[in-house]
């Protein structure tokens, strides 16, 4: 007998899977789990955004329901407003967050003194019978039942890398959350211009920054944490990625001349314009890429109208391995917004107002030379103070109980790495 | 005949035919059924989310926070922070689908219900739910969810992980216990507890995982777009118009990018109640500009058509004023609603600042003082989409809204209770405007303990009487406070018809309509008559300014008066000629106007008529040419001059 031919409905009707459980989550230490890692959360990031939210936005942000009461006409109001917070005007941040969003608790511990009110999209691409989604589902309503966090704070079932197109559905997450003051893009895997990782960060990053500038009109910070790996490095991708550092070494001699002093001359050619890449170390690589990455960054702030100076605040670095080489690097930066100020050229106006400086291109790239030579290695840093490392040690203790981790099992699996 | 496996009832049975005495038995329910509710019962996406709204109000929640990722729908979450659930009322919702302690004495026991009244939350809010199926609307969505749940002051979050069983096999039976009773196994969960700070925090959230592909579809509207595709395709061009507002569309060819982006009525910078209210504003604003768009199912898609349907049943706030708190400011009138079959609704005359509410002690919704229920989707936050003020203007006479306002409570005092089912205590209004926006705003809502199953009906209730028009421009809510639970079928989205309870609610609301029928045909009238009045009046006195210019031209100072006599009042004709004035009696000069309905225009020109009649005569009186005729002959020539009138205007 003939068989019928085949309908094509059923995969629109019924799925190929059946739902699978997931299970707890298991005390499964994570190189993120380490001391040094709090050290980055508390001393990089977490003071870097303590310090821009009272430097920049306490005004912005409400940071205290007696302040923003004093701007309402009718304090009538004032007996129906609940404790906390009822205003849209949160602390944005844009994140990576992992599995247990430890990055998000550390930062809501240390934004309390400041009342902040955190609003948060992360990026987190495991979704529904996924092992791990359940553990960020977990983590995710345990952060939004904070009270100084918005509850309809998210993690996006999506890659950050796809906000690079306009029609995804991260970038309509983006703009719908945005825009941010705090860009914390802790990658799982490299900005390093590399041979092993096709990484399409450039345009992820580059569209954010067209977003942030067009949408954002505070200062606002990114962070990048980056392993870099030196010997697998894409010569013709880090030679791109320097041309806007080569611009500066041929315009600017004092801009060649400092960097002249922390390369090897072989580096240099002989006009001592190109950056020679077989001639660098594995620290001076580390030294170019920050250079280079810092001064992309530069570029796309200068080129945006209006424009944003870009500068490298306290940045930090680990070591992964030492044979091959592997760094983490962790660098932040800051971006300002330039406005210029309305000139009245007819006279008209008495008031002298003075035409805004363009912001120098030459000074923010010294400024981020200077930066770049200070990056601070962690590991020497809780090396040399005991104190800081035991103080570090039991803030990430906390930090993992609270995400549910056992404490003791933890220290035990701590010290053991430190021995 | 070998008799099969006997039950002690059947053996009983049998044993009748000696005894001759009837046994007694109790009709008992078997868990089949409700066993079923596991595959789902709902017909649409919006009812699951409606439900898991219901269930964060019935736990005192003040917030709900509904996050999808449209136009995708890979996840959904639902997250409340209502009282959370223990391991104890977990487990009683696991084990017993459709045995809720809701409304039950272990409700109080559970935490699930208030002290003392199983009717009530422990925070005193009317429950809607009570049978505890609730969660499994979710079975709409998909068959496998994550519920993560957590009370006041407890040191853990227990999280639920739970697959729903097979579709449509048949179902395992598990457990026998002692008395024989069986239960059904119809999923399974695993359940673990995650430790937590001892804080203040509480809520549930329901996290649907594995979207089914036909609820995404519904969602996202594939249908509709795939229509418009084949359209253009096949005919050149798309016939059916793509919605105005839509979510957007995901790409055919990668699931996570969208082909056609979003076209909302709000921007990502709005915020959430700013949201609604432009969603609102643009729906109002394109039913006036285009016939088309009175229809939120033209207007909207899929998701922003549940959005709608959600702020109408969900138990919300109004947009602006709840009906009962309008207050009188000469653009709406109010009216009372007697709960009599032949009763009239009488108008309610409202001092300044005065409210329905005050007047008529109305309760509704029954919320504690400061209590809050707030709803929050996509960062939309909803409100019930139904307004009172600036209504659209129609051509219609009457373009004032009418505000009918009742309420009523039926004890059944003379009847059973198991008949009756109780009592029945309820309040309402009906609202007549020219125009409902949108359309599916016509029809009767009714609500209980705040929360409506389905949008509104509009049929009435199945209303009979040919009212078609009138009935369009009727929005009407029904709030229940006491009774009528036992008419809601198990979707909620349904009535039982042959409950009591329904049936007194159809003969109100039907007496109501009728009420607001006459009422409003009774101001129509008035409104029209006064008009006419007010044209007529001032045509007369422009033809008496006239006259008055005509005959001083003439010389004469004194405008004489003209009487005009109806048939009965002919007597009177020469004593007022004896005073001196000039009587024309109707009969005689007015020309005969056969057939005409007494309507209020008729009237109205009929009333013109007899003032070109005196002007007629007041001008021939000047000019002296009255007074050389006969009386008769004086009426005969102003009829004859006043029907060469007449025949010229026609």
């Amino acid at each position: 007998m003939m068989k019928d031919e085949e309908s094509d409905f059923v995969d629109e009707i019924v799925q190929s899977k059946l739902p699978q459980h997931t299970s707890p989550a298991r005390d499964d230490f994570q190189p993120w789990h380490k001391v040094r890692k709090q050290f980055i959360r508390e001393k990089q990031w977490n003071l870097l955004v303590s310090e821009m939210v009272r430097r920049y936005l306490k005004r912005q942000l409400q940071t205290d329901t007696t302040d923003w009461l004093a701007d309402e006409e009718e304090s009538d109001r004032s007996s129906e407003i609940p404790e906390g917070v009822i205003l849209d005007r949160p602390l944005r941040c844009l994140v990576i967050p992992g599995d247990d969003l430890l990055d998000l608790r550390s930062l809501y511990k240390d934004t309390r003194p400041f009342n902040c009110y955190i609003k948060y999209l992360g990026f987190n691409q495991g979704q529904g019978s996924d092992q791990k989604r359940t553990r960020v589902d977990v983590a995710n309503n345990e952060v939004t039942s904070l009270k100084e966090v918005a509850s309809n704070s998210t993690v996006a079932p999506d890659q950050f890398q796809s906000i690079a197109s306009t029609k995804s559905q991260a970038y309509r997450y983006m703009k719908d959350y945005g825009p941010f003051h705090v860009v914390n893009l802790d990658l799982c895997d490299s900005l390093f211009p590399s041979l092993t990782v096709d990484a399409k960060y450039y345009s992820a990053i580059h569209r954010l920054a067209e977003y942030q500038m067009k949408s954002q009109t505070v200062p606002w910070l990114l962070f990048i944490t980056t392993q870099i790996e030196p010997s697998q490095v894409s010569v013709p991708d880090f030679s791109k990625m320097c041309t806007p550092t080569q611009h500066n070494l041929r315009a600017h001699p004092d801009f060649a001349e400092r960097l002249a002093s922390v390369l090897p001359p072989e580096a240099l050619q002989d006009d001592g314009a190109i950056v020679v890449i077989s001639q660098l170390n594995d620290e001076q690589m580390i030294f170019v890429f920050g250079v280079a990455l810092g001064k992309w960054l530069i570029s796309l702030g200068a080129t945006s109208s209006p424009t944003w100076v870009v500068e490298m605040l306290r940045s930090y670095r680990y070591a992964i391995r030492r044979d091959p080489f592997v760094e983490m690097l962790s660098l932040a930066f800051q971006f300002l917004p330039k406005f210029s100020p309305p000139i009245d050229k007819t006279g008209l106006s008495k008031l002298f107002v003075s035409a805004s400086q363009p912001s120098s291109e030459l000074d923010s790239a010294l400024k981020l030379l200077t930066a770049v030579g200070k990056i601070g290695d962690v590991d020497l840093l809780l090396k040399a103070d005991p104190d800081l490392c035991s103080a570090m040690e039991k803030a990430s203790a906390d930090l993992l109980e609270s995400a549910g981790y056992d404490r003791e099992r933890y220290l035990e699996w701590q010290g053991r790495y430190y021995d | 005949m070998k008799s099969p496996a006997q039950s002690p009832l059947a053996q009983q049975i049998r044993e009748t035919k000696q005894t001759r005495v009837p046994v007694e038995a109790s009709l008992k329910t078997d868990d089949r059924i409700l066993a079923r509710i596991t595959d789902g019962i709902y017909r649409q996406p919006s009812s699951a989310l409606r439900e898991l709204i219901s269930n964060a109000y019935d736990a005192d929640a003040t917030e709900v926070v509904i996050l999808t990722d449209a136009p995708r729908f890979s996840t959904i979450t639902i997250r409340d922070n209502g009282l959370g659930l223990t391991p104890e009322s977990l487990e009683h919702l696991i084990e017993h689908i459709g045995g809720s302690a809701k409304r039950t004495l272990a409700g109080a026991d559970l935490e699930v219900t208030k002290r003392g009244d199983p009717t009530k939350s422990p925070g005193g809010r009317k429950l809607i739910g009570k049978l505890g199926i609730g969660l499994f609307s979710v079975a709409q969505f998909t068959r496998h969810f994550l519920v993560i749940t957590k009370t006041r002051g407890d040191r853990f979050r227990t999280v639920a992980d739970i697959t729903l069983g097979p579709v449509n096999q048949d179902e395992r039976l598990i457990d026998p216990k002692a008395n024989g009773e069986s239960q059904i196994e119809r999923g399974h969960a695993r359940i673990w507890t995650e430790p937590a700070p001892k804080d203040e925090s509480q809520g549930t959230e329901v996290k649907l995982l594995d979207l089914l592909p036909r609820t995404r579809d519904e969602l996202a509207s594939v249908d509709l777009w795939a229509r418009i595709d084949f359209e253009i395709e096949n005919e050149g061009r798309a016939l059916t118009r793509a919605p105005y507002f839509h979510i957007g569309r995901i790409s055919r060819k990668n699931p996570d990018e969208l082909e056609l982006p979003p076209r909302l009525p709000w921007n990502e910078t709005h915020e959430a109640r700013e949201k609604f209210e432009m969603f609102l504003q643009s729906v109002r604003v394109l039913a006036d500009e285009d016939k088309a768009l009175v229809d939120i199912e033209a207007v909207c898609d899929r998701y922003l058509q549940t959005l709608w349907t959600l702020s109408l049943t969900a138990p919300l706030d109004y947009v602006d004023n709840h009906p009962f708190d309008l207050s009188p400011d000469g653009e709406l009138l109010f009216f009372q609603l007697a709960n009599k079959t032949k009763g009239q609704a009488e108008p309610l005359r409202l001092k300044l600042g005065e409210t329905p509410r005050k007047r008529l002690n109305l309760k509704t919704p029954y919320l504690s003082k400061g209590d809050t229920f707030e709803v929050f989707i996509d960062g939309v936050q909803l409100f019930r989409p139904i307004v009172f003020r600036e209504q659209p203007k129609t051509q219609s006479a009457v373009s004032t809204p009418l505000a009918f306002i009742g309420r009523c409570r039926e004890e059944f005092e003379k009847k059973p209770v198991d008949l009756s089912g109780g009592k029945l205590d309820f309040e309402a209004y009906l609202f007549w405007t020219p125009k409902v926006i949108p359309t599916q705003h016509q029809g009767v809502m009714i609500r209980v303990g705040n929360a409506a199953g389905v949008p509104f009906d509009r049929t009435f209730m199945g209303y009979q009487v040919s009212e078609q028009t009138r009935l369009r421009q009727i929005t009407a809510e029904v709030f229940v406070s006491e009774g009528l639970d036992g008419a809601i079928n198990l979707d909620r989205e349904s009535f039982n018809y042959a409950h009591p309870h329904y049936q007194f609610l159809v003969k109100w609301l039907h007496s109501a309509i009728r009420q607001l029928t006459n009422r409003h045909k009774e101001v129509g009238k008035e409104l029209r008559g006064k008009r006419l009045l007010e044209k007529g009046a001032k045509a007369l006195r422009k033809l008496d300014l006239l006259v008055e210019q005509k005959v001083k031209a003439r010389g004469i100072e004194d405008v004489p008066e003209i009487v005009l006599l109806e048939r009965s009042d002919e007597k009177s004709a020469s004593g007022l000629r004896r005073e001196g004035k000039i009587v024309l009696r109707k009969r005689l000069a007015l020309p005969a106007r056969k057939g005409e309905k007494q309507t209020n225009a008729a009237l109205q020109s009929l009333a013109f008529l007899e003032g070109k009649a005196v002007a007629i005569g007041q001008i021939l009186h000047a000019w002296g040419l009255l007074e050389v005729l006969s009386f008769e002959d004086q009426e005969i020539l102003i009829q004859d001059i006043l029907e060469i009138l007449m025949a010229d205007a026609e």
